[in-house]
């Protein structure tokens, strides 16, 4: 073996070493629950399954749990339910998002402390903001009935939160507004990395401001909605604290107002997070880690059309 | 210069080598000493407020003494204070780690979803119980008893009746009646032939005085209501409906869809929708009952002895739940004190929950906390005089029923039967066909665990 030979082995060696700890964790805590999730997902607990034991005890019944949620109402209605929670909060939060940018970009005056402001509401955990929107939107007290009142106006006598109709995209403006000082942050620091030679170049050509930002600003801004859109999504996927907040009463009505759907009773805020936590803690640890991986192919089916469709060409 | 590196990481190494074997000899260190510890220490999950905590710690401190002077044997109790919300998951983790504790107090629906799980101790198995039972049972208020007694099937697939818990607390709902509002109202009440200073006696009643009592353009209601399973089993209960029956062939069969049963939701259903004198409390993002009686808002609500201290700003009284056909009746809630599996010495633990369930120290409990007694004999013997309001909760108490014992109440309840109840109070499903769907699921999901 030659000298080169042994020191690029000794190089790799060394990088090994010191990729090790985070390889380790990598392994034991995500790779290993990954892969025992899937064994798990091809088993089922019962009512009398030893909790002392409960996946020792569970119970092998092949692809059962997947061909359960296939053909569950449920199951169905949570992901329309999740894609429409997604329409209605990823291409706003996008929209105001940008707006706010494209406003703040200007040379306003305190224009760092709006900048602040938007984003100061991304700070605060969300179940806190859900329990605020709560007490704003309760109908009779809240302090939005009441301001309406001042202009003869009032909320529905159910309110909003407690409407099936109305529910998810009240849900979907809070947190659209929540998150608008997110997307504002990203669009701005974008668009000031954005050349002014090229507006300088538009401008000589004659293009107006909606031509500006319809072929030189938003086609570089690309890579950040492609990003929007990837978290915005995820986020749909995994939303929980904000129904839990807003959609979910300790003495029933968990996962929102019910509504009926081909037969069955559903929650109109039953997004697919929720009812991924309503499995685990009913232990049906089975159903929950098959329902992770059917959420976990969309996703990477999402992400990959996206990805696609919003192609950056270099 | 790789030499270098070399030598770096060697030394490195060897300093990552000495601080794990430093870690790997203290946790050790740490593990014999809380073994040590462990020997003789009895853990408790306990779920009290801060008042109750300091009388309870009184009294496990007494029972050590106690149990010193009887067995000559040391017993440490060593009290863990844990949110009641989310307990239920905790124990689950809990289990799965093999970290439960040796005694907890839960709520008095969940020892049949435990002891189906096979993580509690059968207590009537144990050496020290010396009774029956049934012997045992009659010590007790039946309705804090009862949801301690289930029947399990064996491996052997045999089914047999253990006691798995002694009741720690037992309560029940009944109505609460601001005075000051029905006072307020009292010419309007008289004038309609009712007496403002007394609460409605029966469901007809209620109605006429719920009517006075709402006043929309205050956004006062007469009645502000949850609408979950146990906050309806008054209303059942009153009407006389039945959750299961067992049918002539000894199976169990739901009735939730029978006459009287959807007589009780309909009546619910009207306050809300026909008479209008319900809040709408129940809905999501409404201001629950609670809050509603606090404000002042909501004349009337059902609420439980827990509340007594809450309210105490405000000038209330508190009733038996309205006679429906049925009399008057309500829901049994509470805790009780049950044994993990783990326990290393459950003999002990079973002394305990003899010696804080026993009528000596319940008498003490109560009075110094203004709560029911689980003890049948403390429960007579307890000084009402100053306690009005304890008293007709305990009066209440006596014609309570407890909500069924069904494998997997609570998938039942959030699944089944709240989403039907709530379809139903909206407006968007029959009563009928509300709780004729809901029998179907439960007949066909759930029964027949109990029924195989």
């Amino acid at each position: 073996m030659s000298i080169k030979s042994n020191s690029n082995l000794r190089e790799s060696l060394v990088s090994y070493l010191f990729l090790a700890p985070f390889l380790a964790i990598f392994i034991i805590f995500l790779g290993y629950p990954m892969i025992y999730s899937l064994y798990l997902s091809f088993r089922s607990t019962t009512f009398s399954t030893d909790w002392y034991n409960i996946f020792g005890n569970m119970q092998y019944v092949g692809l059962a749990n997947y061909q359960s949620l296939l053909t569950d109402t449920r199951f169905w209605w949570s992901l329309g339910l999740t894609l429409s929670y997604a329409v209605l909060t990823i291409p706003a939060s996008i929209a105001l998002g940008l707006w706010l940018a494209i406003l703040l970009n200007n040379k306003l005056k305190g224009a760092s402390f709006f900048r602040s402001a938007f984003y100061l509401p991304n700070v605060l955990d969300l179940y806190v903001v859900g329990t605020i929107w709560v007490l704003i939107l309760s109908p009779n007290y809240g302090l939005l009935d009441i301001l309406l009142g001042k202009i003869g106006l009032h909320l529905p006598e159910s309110g909003l939160l407690a409407n099936p109709y109305t529910a998810l995209p009240t849900i979907a403006l809070v947190i659209v507004l929540k998150g608008a000082g997110f997307g504002m942050i990203l669009f701005l620091s974008a668009i000031q990395n954005i050349s002014e030679s090229i507006y300088e170049a538009a401008d000589i050509d004659g293009a107006s401001w909606w031509q500006k930002l319809r072929y030189i600003t938003l086609p570089l801004l690309k890579p950040v909605i492609l990003f929007m859109i990837i978290t915005g999504t995820m986020s749909a996927l995994n939303a929980f604290t904000e129904i839990y907040a807003m959609a979910s009463s300790k003495y029933g009505g968990f996962g929102g107002p019910y509504i009926e759907f081909q037969g069955q009773s559903v929650g109109a805020t039953s997004l697919s997070g929720l009812y991924l936590y309503q499995l685990f803690e009913r232990a049906e640890y089975g159903k929950t880690a098959a329902f992770s991986y059917l959420l976990m192919i969309i996703a990477l089916i999402i992400s990959f059309l996206n990805a696609r469709l919003l192609k950056v060409e270099k | 210069m790789l030499k270098k590196s070399f030598s770096l990481s060697k030394r490195h190494f060897c300093l990552f080598l000495v601080s794990l074997l430093l870690t790997v000899a203290f946790s050790n260190l740490a593990c014999q000493t809380a073994s040590i510890t462990k020997s003789n220490t009895l853990t408790l999950w306990i779920t009290y407020n801060p008042q109750e905590y300091e009388i309870f710690k009184r009294i496990a401190e007494d029972f050590q003494k106690d149990y010193l002077n009887k067995t000559g044997k040391e017993v440490n109790l060593n009290l863990q204070r844990i949110p009641y919300d989310g307990l239920m998951p905790r124990l689950k983790y809990a289990c799965l780690a093999n970290a439960t504790p040796d005694i907890c107090r839960i709520d008095n629906a969940w020892p049949l979803t435990l002891a189906y799980g096979k993580s509690l101790v059968a207590l009537d198995n144990l050496p020290n119980f010396k009774s029956t039972i049934d012997e045992m049972a009659k010590e007790y208020v039946p309705a804090a008893i009862e949801s301690n007694i289930v029947e399990i099937k064996t491996d052997k697939g045999i089914w047999e009746r253990h006691l798995y818990g002694i009741p720690d607390q037992t309560n029940c709902v009944a109505l609460f009646w601001n005075k000051e509002l029905f006072r307020q109202s009292a010419k309007e009440l008289r004038d309609r032939g009712l007496d403002p200073e007394r609460a409605p006696k029966d469901w007809e009643e209620f109605i006429k005085y719920a009517q006075i009592l709402t006043i929309k353009d205050k956004k006062q209601y007469g009645f502000g209501m949850f609408n979950s399973l146990w906050w309806s089993m008054p209303f059942f209960n009153t009407f006389g409906a039945q959750f299961v029956k067992k049918d002539a062939n000894g199976k169990y069969v739901c009735t939730i869809d029978e006459p009287a049963a959807q007589q009780a939701l309909q009546f619910m259903t009207d306050l809300y929708k026909k008479h209008g004198v319900e809040a709408g409390a129940w809905r999501t993002g409404s201001i629950n009952p609670e809050q509603g009686f606090l404000n002042g808002k909501y004349a009337m609500i059902l609420s439980g002895p827990w509340n007594l201290k809450r309210f105490s700003n405000i000038d209330f009284g508190v009733s038996l739940v309205p006679e429906g056909p049925a009399g008057t009746s309500s829901n049994v809630g509470g805790q009780n004190l049950v044994i993990f599996k783990t326990c290393k010495d459950p003999e002990a633990a079973l002394e305990f929950l003899r010696y804080f369930s026993s009528e000596e120290v319940q008498i003490r409990w109560s009075e110094s906390l203004g709560q029911i007694p689980v003890n049948i004999r403390a429960f007579d013997k307890i000084d009402l005089s100053q306690r009005p309001q304890l008293a007709t909760f305990m009066q209440q108490l006596k014609t309570a029923r407890p909500s069924p014992k069904i494998p997997r109440m609570d998938v039942v309840e959030e699944k089944v039967v709240g989403p039907a109840l709530q379809l139903a109070m909206q407006g968007d499903k029959s009563v009928e066909q509300a709780l004729k769907d809901s029998a179907i699921e439960i007949n066909r999901d759930f029964l027949p665990l109990l029924n195989k």
